[in-house]
């Protein structure tokens, strides 16, 4: 299977250099010449490292920056037809992420995809990973015993403490759940239970709504937080969950870049437009029965 | 002729290859709208609507038959339209003037009601504003 996707890799390249070739020549005949689109996208490239990642007082990385989901250090979409190896986090050859095997008798009760046109609560881990399909920047402020993160949409503040203290006896069941965390060299893992059973696993595995899946309450999230150079910060979770899952999930590592434009700020993204619940609700029905006869956007 | 059914091989590679990125639309796009529908639209730039999840854009079409139709097109998110060079100031700069979309309608909510893909306002700046239903539309097959 890696070696048909390697193969298609290289045809793609094939196919775009000729087809680059075959335009220019097109264009010295008379055909359209490329078209200039808003937004600075031939300018879009795979971000170098940087140099070292740099360090907090007490020698561990220090996470601290606002990073988006993809190779560029910007905000980016995929109807761009940016190149893959700077719009995708992980390479699928390199690092193969295998997809979460559900249970035989799960589906009705834990597999949906998100309403379109909703704005789902965000929670641990997903107001991070549905930013695979481009919905914000995650922002990490790192300061001496804590790290908050922060996510435009779906808007969510995380406060996780970084001394190494356990988990509290029976908290409470939030969104972003009880996170507690401690180094290991210089990975930050962060452990995450009593997550909220409403909260839907977006791009947790598959990516996009239509691959959402809900939990039970025995679901327990590992995240690992590194910063191997300054403009990379990876991502790495890993997901267990006995009720809904046959073995743990362990997602590859995914990679973030530090944003580079300094005019880049944090925008506020909170949804308003779901003012006629009726038209809404027929959507999202509707959309159901669609991802229902797709094969839940197989 | 070689090279151009090379190219045109090669280019459905491409396509296919492009088909494997709808893993990436946002909220289900293929679902919503029909991609098999889209079009070239020329009207009158009538409204804006700035807010989220998506933005949304109005505009008059007049058909052959000289009925004019309001369309309300869906666009991507504000926060993504402004990172990618599509600002609010855009819209009302060029408001009340002469724009065009390549446009899909949607499956569902009403007749007039679709995505937009490619916009160009009046200020004659290509902008792509939406995810793409219609996965093998390129800038250089638009009328406008």
């Amino acid at each position: 299977m890696a070696g048909i996707k390697q193969q298609l890799a290289y045809c793609a390249g094939t196919a775009a250099v000729v087809a680059a070739l075959f335009a220019q020549n097109s264009s010295a005949q008379g055909a359209k010449p490329p078209v200039k689109i808003a937004g600075d996208f031939d300018k879009v490239h795979v971000l170098e490292p940087g140099g070292p990642a740099p360090r907090t007082a007490d020698g561990h990385p220090d996470l601290s920056g606002r990073y988006y989901p993809n190779h560029a250090g910007r905000m980016l979409q995929g109807a761009y037809r940016i190149d893959r190896t700077i719009m995708r986090q992980f390479d699928p050859v390199a690092t193969p992420q295998e997809d979460p095997v559900f249970k035989t008798d799960v589906a009705d009760k834990y597999l949906h995809p998100t309403p379109y046109g909703s704005c789902p609560p965000g929670g641990t881990p997903t107001s991070i990973t549905t930013q695979a399909t481009e919905h914000g920047p995650m922002e990490l402020i790192q300061v001496p015993g804590r790290l908050w993160i922060l996510s435009e949409f779906p808007q969510t503040i995380r406060m996780i403490p970084t001394d190494g203290r356990p988990h509290t006896k029976d908290p409470d069941y939030t969104f972003n759940g009880e996170s507690v965390a401690h180094w290991e060299g210089d990975t930050l893992v962060v452990d995450t239970i009593h997550i909220d059973t409403r909260m839907r696993n977006i791009s947790v595995g598959k990516t996009g709504d239509a691959n959402a899946w809900l939990h039970s309450e025995k679901e327990h999230v590992i995240e690992r937080f590194s910063r191997p150079s300054k403009n990379y910060v990876m991502y790495q979770i890993t997901v267990e969950d006995p009720e809904v899952l046959v073995k743990p999930f362990t997602s590859a590592p995914h990679a973030w870049t530090l944003a580079q434009d300094p005019k880049d700020v944090w925008t506020e993204y909170i949804c308003t437009s779901n003012e006629d619940p009726e038209f809404w609700k027929n959507v999202d029905e509707k959309t159901k029965e669609e991802y229902e006869k797709s094969g839940r956007g197989k | 002729m070689i090279r151009v059914r090379l190219a045109g091989v090669l280019l459905a590679v491409c396509c296919l290859l492009a088909l494997a990125v709808s893993a990436f639309a946002h909220h289900g796009f293929g679902v919503e709208f029909d991609g098999s529908k889209c079009m070239d639209l020329k009207g009158t730039l009538s409204g804006l609507t700035w807010e989220n999840p998506h933005a949304y854009l109005q505009m008059e079409v007049t058909d052959a038959s000289g009925k004019t139709v309001s369309w309300h097109l869906e666009m991507i998110t504000p926060n993504g339209l402004k990172r990618n060079g599509t600002t609010r100031q855009d819209f009302e700069e060029n408001m009340g003037k002469l724009m065009n979309a390549r446009a899909c309608p949607a499956k569902i909510g009403g007749d007039s009601r679709g995505a937009a893909e490619y916009i160009k306002l009046a200020d004659g700046i290509l902008r792509i504003v939406g995810q793409l239903p219609e996965r093998d539309i390129t800038p250089d097959k638009l009328n406008f």
